[in-house]
């Protein structure tokens, strides 16, 4: 390397400590190259100092207005909305302390629930005794349904924003 | 480099406030290289705006394995550069190594053009009198503070080329100072 290249070196304090000792040697033994630093040093300063160039003050309104609709935002919105997921929610919630919680008061009838659904509806008739066997299955089927159709809205949302970044 | 990142992944699920924001961030760093290149306020202007346009219709195959900054400055270095070359009387070559700093004579000496004017002055003239590629080299060093491999990546030339140029850009700024110096001293005797 250079003389000449390890003053610009020094100059943006990117030496070696055995680069440092080089130079700075030369320095303590040569007056014109501590002159010549000086003027490295002045450029260097004014280099690092310098402004950027504004264009004018409709740049960005210009950029902005010009940009073609691309990302369009209606993709990313969830289908189903918060409330109906809390609404859901509490729902499930309520069903299953009724089914756990509340005193026996009739027995099953059985005979026309399916085996799937036969625990779930039996202990639910055994807890709303009053309440229609077959009422309680579309009630039980509505709520599966809806927390399935919630499960794959956050899914395919995922699948959007993944192609989006991608 | 966080923010940016956050900004981009907004601007892809469709805010464009989000780019918007980054547009305000960088404008005059794409301005400045597109000026550099072109040298003519209004073509580097429509230079800048076309970069980011382009950015914003890239942004989804941004991989993010380089700063934004980066990416962002090497379209606007290409699109300048494609403007530059579209020029009817552009014949002259860019990469061309004998092309560091060459002061206009304008029938006086240099030291009789500049010795009125303070350093900062009579560097900004030089860089304005260099031929682009070499004032944006500078412009990418100095003002936007990409490295030498940044720079490389930007503007295809090897980071060796990169360091080899910025070197010999800078002694020539030198010794524009010093002719200035010597022209000083010569007026005051």
């Amino acid at each position: 390397m250079s003389t000449q290249e390890l003053l610009w070196k020094y100059a943006e304090g990117q030496c070696t400590p055995s680069e440092l000792l080089q130079i700075e040697k030369q320095l303590t033994d040569d007056l014109a190259l501590q002159k010549e630093l000086d003027q490295v040093l002045e450029l260097q300063s004014v280099l690092v100092s310098m402004e950027p160039d504004a264009p004018s003050m409709r740049f960005a309104q210009n950029v902005m207005d010009t940009l073609p609709a691309i990302y369009p935002s209606e993709v990313t919105e969830p289908l189903i909305s918060s409330i109906w997921k809390k609404i859901f929610w509490v729902a499930l919630g309520a069903l299953a302390a009724a089914i756990f919680f509340l005193p026996r008061s009739a027995q099953p009838s059985g005979d026309l629930l399916t085996p799937y659904l036969d625990p779930i509806a039996s202990g639910i008739s055994h807890a709303f005794g009053q309440v229609p066997t077959v009422t309680l299955q579309y009630f039980v089927l509505t709520l599966l349904s809806i927390g399935l159709l919630a499960l794959m809205d956050k899914f395919f949302l995922r699948k959007v924003r993944g192609l989006m970044l991608v | 480099m966080e923010n940016d990142n956050l900004l981009i992944k907004k601007t892809l699920q469709g805010d464009r406030n989000a780019f918007g924001a980054l547009v305000g961030q960088y404008q005059d760093y794409v301005f400045s290289v597109t000026l550099k290149v072109l040298k003519n306020r209004e073509e580097a202007e429509e230079a800048a705006q076309d970069a980011f346009v382009k950015a914003y219709r890239a942004l989804a195959s941004f991989e993010q394995r380089s700063k934004f900054s980066t990416w962002l400055y090497q379209i606007a270095w290409r699109t300048a550069i494609d403007r530059y070359r579209s020029r009817p009387r552009a014949n002259h070559s860019l990469d061309d190594d004998q092309s560091y700093l060459q002061v206009a004579d304008h029938g006086a000496t240099p030291e009789q053009q500049i010795q009125q004017q303070n350093t900062r002055a009579l560097i900004e003239q030089a860089l304005g009198q260099m031929k682009p590629q070499d004032a944006t080299l500078l412009t990418l060093y100095y003002l936007n503070e990409q490295s030498v491999k940044e720079i490389a990546d930007i503007t295809g030339l090897t980071e060796s080329n990169v360091k080899v140029k910025l070197f010999r850009l800078r002694n020539s700024l030198k010794n524009v100072l010093t002719r200035n110096l010597r022209g000083e001293v010569k007026s005051l005797m």
